[in-house]
């Protein structure tokens, strides 16, 4: 068991004043086999917390006590509760160390000092529960995202810890990968009785742990069963989180007069009620609703708003790309393919998503497409012009292109947040005045006021301020086009929401493309004009938001993950088969849910 | 400049199970430290040709491309030829021996040369004997294989286990700094700045500008992988000890490799004391 008591922690070395405490007096009891989910705004203190757990911080005030053992005492206690508390973090490449498979899961093992047999013996079992025994002898830089995260798991779990903790581990998979790794998880857990304690900003992948411990400016808010946590949605929603889409699907039917539990936590409640017709069907409904689906004709989609494809309007293509091959380390012995003749088109002035997991080709077709890099083979024209020619400068095309990185770590690199953010304008060489100007407008747009920001230093920023400068620093460049790759990842609820907004508010320029690539169709469903669905290095497929949507068996094929509202209408159309296939969110599940069941409603006036 | 760690093939090694990459680490250890020897002490050329049939036996059973391999050579070419001809220039021969050439302190004659010829052709089938290691072995057996060979110093009380630690996380991390430079100059080039453009002065002052941010960033990522560690167990404690999985097996691969480099040794010692 791990009691916390009244833990404080402060990660400023010399205590100023002004630095928030990341976590203010939190105690906590933790037993072994229990599964906690832990969900909190970014800078909740959750990730603090499991290193605390972990010992790899040490509280200033209170204390932990892992199995009887502080850890604040003698350091040679400090491993042995390192052992019994397992790490997982975020990203696999921040926590695989050798280079192979086998030897990164002996590698715990190897540190404890364990004789050669054992060592051989536990790995052995790590990589049969992770289903790894195949890739043992490969060498991990080969491995996609999902596999290595596997790899990290199978690591930790060699080392048989006691309590498992993952801090946000799903944030890079996504699909039924990331469902299928939880699930062996949670199977584990049972089996050898291990405690998981599991931070996510997913509120679905939780709705079947013991207790979700809720965090809030570093204080514990909510500790309670799903049940009970979810209940309060609207307090959640006030501090930036969100419950799960089954959940608010099941109030707002709930308020129409459906028999409902108060809080609806998976698909099959939705039908199961007393009396209700589908109740034998009902349990025929798992989170998995897609097995029967056929790519549905278009005819059988509700009509939508979206504009057809068809070149009626007058946009022109911004960028043509035609059957390109691009190798990285090309001509040694190391290449690796990335695009693979990849064939598409985007035009000026439209809102493109390019979609697929890890690995499919995003970053090098963005890097393309922003002319960092020159294709290896095949035609890339922009604007008409074939940029193979002599003539042409690359530079042409960056001028007018920007792109918001992954990780704003990697973007900013001057000291202040002005200078960072007037890089874009100094580099175009545009006068000093007028740059102050684009510097002001930007970080306005960005909700960060130009006198308090501009002379901030950029290493002291938060996250999610980061984030904002990085792309401020885009915006100042004034381009026509603007790439974001990947901008949500590892964003709560709220800063999601804000993100959408922002993207939201841009795609209301004229004269502004944007390309967004990412591995959920989720946050590209509802902003999108096209979609393009990247496998392997080639479009896979491609079309408005509905028509991508109503192919599920082939995203399905290719692992890509349906928006929860899509998969649960998909649930539904068995028993109320007039329900539209490809809904994008849940204000349109909940409407034509309310056109089919009208009976139901009819109810309501009833009583 | 993008793709930066296409230049810096560090720690890179090709696993294509030829007869050279399954060699025991130790083996090829103290075969290349027993060649690298031989190169310094011989000159004559008979015993290079000897090297060289010895080099060509080792390229067939590595099944590596000979092309990678000199094409790896290009960035050192022009320095080669530079140290080339300062060496010829700078040679000063005995009193009495021709000088094809003569200026101030810079002359040139066939002594020079032929020295100087001779120096190259001890750095190319050095670089090349180097290369071949560390292509053939990973990383990971290139330290193990360091660590076994040396834990006799070990126990005279040397902390080599110490210093094998310290090298393995060095070669961990360099990847990582390269992988910074890389994102940070494609960030950069993104934003407007052209690092091939201006006299050699403004490229090196636009190179520098990214050191503060690769520190900051790339101590980032080492601190992260560090925690990492550090969650698996891996750190100083009193009386600490590491033990390992793999276990190295000399086979008979192993001897007859052995005995082939022995050979070829003792033949170029002997061929360049041979009188011409």
């Amino acid at each position: 068991m791990i009691e916390i008591q009244h833990v404080a922690f402060h990660y400023s070395a010399q205590g100023e004043q002004d630095v928030p405490p990341a976590l203010h007096d939190v105690s906590l009891q933790i037993h072994e086999g229990e599964t906690i989910a832990i969900i909190g705004h970014n800078g909740s203190g959750k990730s603090t917390l499991a290193k605390l757990l972990a010992a790899i911080l040490f509280p200033q005030n209170g204390s932990i006590v892992v199995d009887g053992l502080p850890t604040d005492t003698a350091r040679g206690d400090i491993w042995t509760i390192r052992q019994r508390v397992g790490m997982i973090f975020q990203n696999p490449d921040d926590q695989l160390i050798a280079s192979t498979v086998i030897d990164d899961v002996a590698f715990g093992p190897e540190n404890l000092g364990l004789p050669r047999a054992e060592i051989a013996q536990r790995v052995q079992e790590a990589l049969e529960l992770l289903d790894l025994t195949e890739l043992a002898q490969l060498p991990i830089s080969e491995l996609s995202v999902s596999l290595k995260q596997r790899v990290a798991i199978a690591g930790v779990l060699a080392m048989r810890p006691r309590y498992l903790l993952l801090d946000e581990p799903t944030t890079m998979i996504s699909g039924h990968t990331a469902r299928q790794l939880l699930e062996t998880i949670q199977r584990l857990a049972h089996e050898r009785n291990m405690a998981v304690i599991h931070i996510t900003h997913f509120m679905h992948e939780i709705v079947d742990f013991d207790r979700v411990i809720v965090m809030d400016g570093g204080r514990v808010l909510m500790d309670g069963t799903p049940e009970t946590v979810f209940a309060r949605a609207d307090e959640l929603q006030a501090i930036g989180l969100d419950v799960p889409l089954v959940t608010r699907l099941g109030r707002h039917l709930a308020k129409r007069g459906w028999p409902l539990p108060e809080v609806v936590l998976h698909p099959h409640q939705l039908l199961s009620w007393p009396d209700s017709p589908y109740t034998d069907r009902a349990a025929s409904l798992v989170e998995n609703g897609t097995q029967n689906n056929e790519p549905l004709a278009i005819s059988d989609v509700s009509p939508s708003n979206d504009p057809p494809l068809a070149e009626t309007e007058s946009k022109h293509d911004l960028f043509d790309v035609q059957n390109i091959f691009y190798t990285y380390q090309r001509n040694t012995p190391f290449a690796r393919p990335a695009l693979q003749g990849l064939t598409l088109r985007i035009q000026a002035g439209r809102t493109t998503a390019l979609v697929g997991p890890s690995g499919a080709g995003k970053s090098t077709l963005i890097d393309l497409l922003a002319g960092l890099i020159k294709p290896h083979a095949g035609v890339f024209l922009f604007e008409g012009a074939n940029t193979a020619g002599a003539s042409f400068k690359l530079t042409r095309i960056r001028s007018r292109v920007g792109i918001v990185f992954q990780s704003p770590e990697s973007q900013i690199f001057e000291e202040t947040v002005g200078k960072d953010v007037s890089f874009g304008p100094r580099q175009q060489g545009v006068p000093l005045a007028e740059s102050r100007r684009r510097v002001q407008e930007s970080l306005q747009t960005m909700g960060l006021p130009y006198e308090d920001f501009r002379s901030r230093y950029t290493y002291a920023l938060s996250g999610g301020q980061k984030r904002r400068v990085a792309i401020a620093g885009v915006l100042a460049q004034q381009p026509e086009v603007i790439i974001f790759d990947e901008p949500m990842a590892g964003l709560d609820p709220r800063g999601r929401n804000e993100l959408f907004q922002l993207i939201a508010s841009l795609k209301r320029r004229p004269h502004l493309t944007i390309i967004y690539a990412s591995s959920s169709l989720k946050d590209v469903v509802e902003i999108a004009d096209v979609i393009h669905v990247l496998d392997a290095g080639r479009v896979a497929l491609s079309g408005t938001p509905r028509e991508i949507l109503a192919q599920a068996e082939t995203l399905h094929a290719l692992d890509i993950a349906l928006p929860e509202a899509t998969r649960l209408s998909l649930a539904f159309r068995e028993d109320l088969p007039g329900l539209p296939s490809a809904i994008l969110n849940l204000a349109e599940l909940e409407t034509a849910l309310e056109k089919e069941l009208p009976s139901l409603f009819a109810r309501q006036t009833k009583e | 400049m993008i793709e930066l760690s296409r230049y810096i093939p560090f720690g890179h090694s090709i696993h294509n199970g030829s007869l050279i990459a399954r060699l025991d680490p130790r083996t090829k250890l103290i075969g290349a430290v027993l060649l690298i020897v031989c190169l310094t002490v011989i000159s004559s050329p008979l015993a290079f040709a000897v090297c060289l049939v010895f080099c060509f036996v080792l390229q067939q059973a590595s099944r590596i491309s000979l092309l990678y391999i000199l094409r790896s050579l290009r960035p050192f070419a022009l320095f080669l030829l530079i140290t080339f001809i300062i060496e010829v220039l700078f040679y000063v021969p005995a009193p009495g021996t021709p000088q094809l050439w003569h200026w101030w302190i810079l002359s040139i004659s066939w002594e020079g040369i032929v020295l100087s010829i001779v120096t190259i052709v001890r750095v190319l089938f050095l670089y090349y004997l180097t290369t071949m290691l560390t292509l053939t072995t990973s990383l990971v057996d290139l330290t193990d294989g360091l660590e076994v060979l040396l834990s006799p110093l070990q126990k005279l009380g040397i902390p080599i286990n110490a210093f094998i630690m310290i090298l393995v996380i060095a070669f961990k991390f360099v990847p990582i700094f390269v992988e910074e430079i890389e994102r940070l100059i494609k960030a950069q080039t993104a934003r407007g700045m052209n690092f091939g453009e201006g006299n050699l002065v403004r490229r090196v002052l636009k190179l520098t500008a990214l050191l503060i941010p690769l520190f900051v960033s790339g101590f980032k990522r080492v601190k992260t992988l560090s925690i990492a560690m550090e969650a698996r167990c891996f750190g100083g404690r009193p009386g600490w000890q590491r033990s390992k999985l793999r276990q190295f097996v000399f086979t008979r691969n192993d001897l007859l490799a052995a005995a082939l480099t022995i050979a070829a040794c003792i033949a170029m010692t002997v061929t360049n004391f041979i009188p011409r």
